[in-house]
């Protein structure tokens, strides 16, 4: 240590770090002397530190803030686009947004909804616009992120829905940091969902941002309706923006819907004219109430049934023309039919039934003249097969139905006869009658099972009904699980009381997606109505944490049949068909031993709840204290064992 | 008293012992834990329930439009309903001797037969307002329609739109037959149809039925 003192500073604490010496200040020796060495280097001293980095200059002294961060301009272009919300769960390559919500937006308009898995997110995106009729916001972080969120934008993007996802990513590579941040980045984001999603972009400026971010929201509001995605690179995020750029917010420009053209409306109102039992099949067809009025006056004109397919709610349960449960004999009556807005013509007109081989077969009239009006003709993807099966319609109209409605009702009216419009007439009280005899009929069907434990689906959805009807309200959830009952037993009138299901069928999507409609339902102060499957739940029970950290109000009844019933029914058809084992099929498809306690984790979430529930004399009350919470502006779930369908 | 608990006690532990450990896991999942929930004493019930009846057409036999016809009331008789399980048609998969023994098939028809039918829907409240709560539908028609008795009466056979199941597709029925022919067919119905006239069909419900059958309106 003699030599110590020879030694600069900024050497000395170098060598004294290096030969494991405590205080550089004392001499080892002298240390040795007194006590033993601690086992930890202290930091140094202040002055050591100074004599370390060189004296803090008093010119240096304000910290490197950013006034105008790039994030501050993109809250900009969501509150210009009226977003409202924004569903995300916390990443860090959207961290620069995700305080400019809350900070620069003062996190209203839009709000962030908090969610513990993205798929929640874009779930909730997915049935918030299908009520609100415009898109929110998802924020998603760079891949990890957006793969979670995949699955259920492509739910969306098959359901025709819009979503605006916003997802964080780092391009600069020299600015990322060793490890995670490089395998949080992608060089080209969008190519993880661009197959199912109908615009992306990543922006290298703000002002490139804000055109692409306005054509995506334009492209996610033209019919067909789609998710769209904007990479937020997060150096544009979290960088200042230079004082003399002057950012400016493009104009919105909606776009109008393709409508079709003279000649083919013409085409397609011959056909209509000359049958004797025309027939309206429609799936997502309606966008609006107005879109409901226009297929129910298309109906009328024609004296026409109509399919409702229930993509979307197409015509009123409550008229006499909506025949939905009539669909089969219909379709093999019908000597003209019009598809609006059809998943899939093909299997409107002919049926593959699940027995060996798969034989096709036509359920319609081989002479039947069949017209597509849709914008799925103009638009179509090679990966994913929702095209459905190739059909040759014989007047195919690559036009949005809803916006081509009025053209062919105005044609239809100018060249229908006098004999034509008799014709019309004295057929109406054959349909009145088949309508009636249709609901009786139903009515009995429902009446089987109706004191049944477990709950028969047909009570449970008749008991919820009893509590809503006087209401308004809206379902929220598909009831073709549930054999269609409130379709088939409910006063279903505006557009907004039912909006369809999954579209690509991904389970998960039940729970997310009725929280968002019930978010948009709050919002214009009706009662969301959710009929959940236990399946679906548990793909994301995250999603009732949500629910009850946001206050969102939603009734959901547990549709329990401890199955994915679906699957029981294909197994024991692939075992009936090999002679084998006839009941191994509850392997892997029932969800019992244990019983799973919904009621438990719902109040674990922080949601009221009660179940569960297998007596029928018991809903009624269950669902009245159940209806008051949700009326209280909370969410509330009754775990009931129903029947399996 | 006690020595007999405990022997048998060390029995069953070797033999607990001794069992294969891939068995022994496989037991955790064993289709008996797993269906148990869905299962009464009633032993037609619980091979009701092992051999996947339920799926389709209810625990109660309500059926579903999406799986499988009502069987509350079953309206065949016992052969026709042992051919149809033995060699059904659609998508119903085939039941042999292999994997249902007669015995068991007669349990299940027992249990079928004893499940009550439906009450009538107009006596509950809920139900009865369904049957005539549309704003613009005329009442149904003092006589029923062809079509609506074929619905509650043959459709769960010939399926809902005459394209048959259990029973023969009725398409094209008419070509074959007049309606004459097809309303002394319902009056005197062949092997395996139930008989439907004079009860629960009156002679002017045969005709309507037969009329719409034949595609005659």
């Amino acid at each position: 240590m003699e030599d110590a003192k020879y030694l600069g500073r900024r050497s000395f604490i170098k060598a004294s770090v290096l030969a494991g010496i405590a205080t550089p200040t004392i001499p080892a020796l002298a240390k040795r002397e007194s006590t033993p060495a601690p086992s930890k280097v202290s930091p140094p001293g202040s002055a050591a530190a100074t004599a370390e980095n060189g004296a803090i200059s008093e010119a240096d002294d304000a910290p490197h803030l950013i006034h105008r961060p790039g994030s501050d301009f993109m809250v900009d272009l969501l509150k210009a686009t009226d977003t409202r919300y924004v569903s995300a769960m916390a990443g860090s390559t959207f961290r620069g947004l995700h305080e400019s919500i809350v900070n620069y937006g003062g996190n209203k308009a839009p709000e962030l909804i908090v969610c513990v898995h993205e798929e929640i997110s874009a779930g909730i995106a997915h049935g918030y616009a299908k009520v609100a009729n415009k898109p929110m916001a998802c924020l998603v972080h760079s891949t990890v992120g957006l793969l979670h969120a995949s699955m259920a934008i492509y739910n969306a993007w098959c359901d025709r829905a819009p979503i605006m996802v916003i997802a964080g990513n780092g391009l600069d590579a020299t600015k990322r940091r060793p490890g995670v941040e490089w395998v949080h980045s992608a060089q080209d984001l969008g190519a993880l969902v661009r197959e199912y999603i109908k615009y992306d972009d990543a922006p290298i400026s703000l002002q490139h941002y804000a055109e692409s971010y306005m054509r995506a929201h334009e492209l996610s509001m033209t019919p067909p309706y789609e998710p769209v995605m904007i990479v937020a690179d997060s150096e544009l995020q979290e960088e200042e923006v230079d004082a003399d750029i002057e950012l400016r917010i493009p104009a919105p420009a909606p776009v109008s819907p393709p409508a079709a053209p003279p000649e083919a409306i013409d085409r397609a109102a011959d056909i209509l004219l000359a049958a004797s039992a025309p027939l309206i099949v429609a799936d997502r067809a309606a966008r609006s109430q107005r879109g409901v009025e226009l297929i129910v006056q298309l109906a009328e004109i024609l004296g026409a049934p109509v399919i409702d397919r229930a993509g979307r709610l197409n015509m009123p349960t409550t008229h006499f023309l909506c025949q939905t449960s009539l669909q089969n004999t219909l379709i093999r009556e019908a000597d003209a039919i019009i598809g609006l807005e059809l998943t899939d013509l093909w299997g409107t007109i002919n049926s593959v039934p699940d027995v060996p081989g798969r034989p096709s077969r036509r359920v319609a009239r081989p002479e039947a003249k069949v017209i597509g009006i849709s914008t799925g003709y103009g638009y179509v993807r090679s990966v994913v097969q929702d095209a459905q099966r190739y059909f040759a319609a014989d007047v195919a109209i690559a036009a949005d139905a809803e916006a081509s409605l009025p053209s062919l009702i105005t044609a239809i009216d100018r060249k229908m006869s006098g004999a034509q419009r008799e014709a019309v007439a004295a057929k109406k009280a054959r349909l009145r009658s088949a309508y009636a005899e249709m609901r009786a009929s139903d009515a009995a069907a429902a009446a089987i099972g109706w004191d049944a434990s477990p709950i028969s689906t047909a009570r449970l959805s008749m008991e919820i009904w009893e509590q809503i009807k006087d209401l308004d309200w809206g379902l929220v959830s598909n009831h073709a699980f549930i054999s269609s009952w409130p379709q088939r037993l409910w006063d279903f009138t505006k557009y907004h009381q039912y909006i369809g299901g999954e579209g690509g069928y991904g389970v998960g999507y039940g729970a997310p997606a009725a929280v968002g409609a019930a978010l948009a339902h709050r919002d214009a102060d009706r009662i969301a109505v959710a009929i959940q499957c236990d399946g679906d739940l548990m793909m994301l029970p995250g999603t009732l944490w949500t629910a009850a950290h946001h206050r969102i109000p939603l009734l959901m009844v547990m549709h329990n049949n401890r199955s994915w019933h679906q699957e029981t029914m294909h197994l024991k058809r692939m075992a009936g068909r090999r002679d084998r084992d006839p009941h191994t099929w509850a392997v892997g498809t029932t969800i019992t031993d244990p019983e799973i306690d919904f009621a438990k984790i719902a109040k674990g979430m922080g949601v009221y709840a009660e179940g569960p529930i297998s007596k029928p004399a018991e809903l009624k009350g269950a669902l009245s204290r159940a209806l008051a919470v949700v009326r209280s502006g909370q969410p509330a779930l009754l775990d009931t064992l129903t029947q399996m369908r | 008293m006690r020595k007999l608990t405990f022997a048998v006690a060390c029995c069953v532990f070797s033999a607990m012992l001794l069992r294969d450990p891939v068995e022994a896991r496989l037991g955790a999942q064993s289709s008996d834990a797993l269906t148990a929930p869905y299962e009464t004493r009633d032993p037609g019930q619980r091979q009701y329930v092992r051999q996947g009846c339920y799926q389709c057409h209810g625990l109660v036999g309500q059926g579903s439009i999406l799986s499988g016809p009502s069987l509350s009331p079953l309206r065949i008789d016992s052969d026709a309903f042992r051919r149809y399980v033995r060699n059904p048609k659609g998508a119903m998969p085939p039941y042999t001797k292999r994997v249902l023994a007669d015995a068991d098939l007669d349990s299940i028809e027992a249990f079928i037969r004893s499940l009550p039918p439906g009450r009538p829907y107009k006596t509950i409240p809920a139900l009865a307002r369904v049957g005539s709560s549309s704003d613009h539908a005329a009442e149904p028609q003092l006589s029923p329609s062809g079509r609506a008795i074929y619905q509650r009466h043959c459709a769960a056979c010939h399926g809902e739109s005459r394209e048959g199941g259990i029973a023969p597709s009725l398409i094209g029925a008419g070509r074959k037959r007049d309606v004459a022919a097809i309303a002394a067919l319902l009056a005197n119905p062949p092997r395996g149809m139930p008989k439907l006239s004079p009860q629960p069909l009156t002679n002017k419900d045969v005709e309507a039925v037969a009329r719409f059958v034949a595609d005659v309106r």
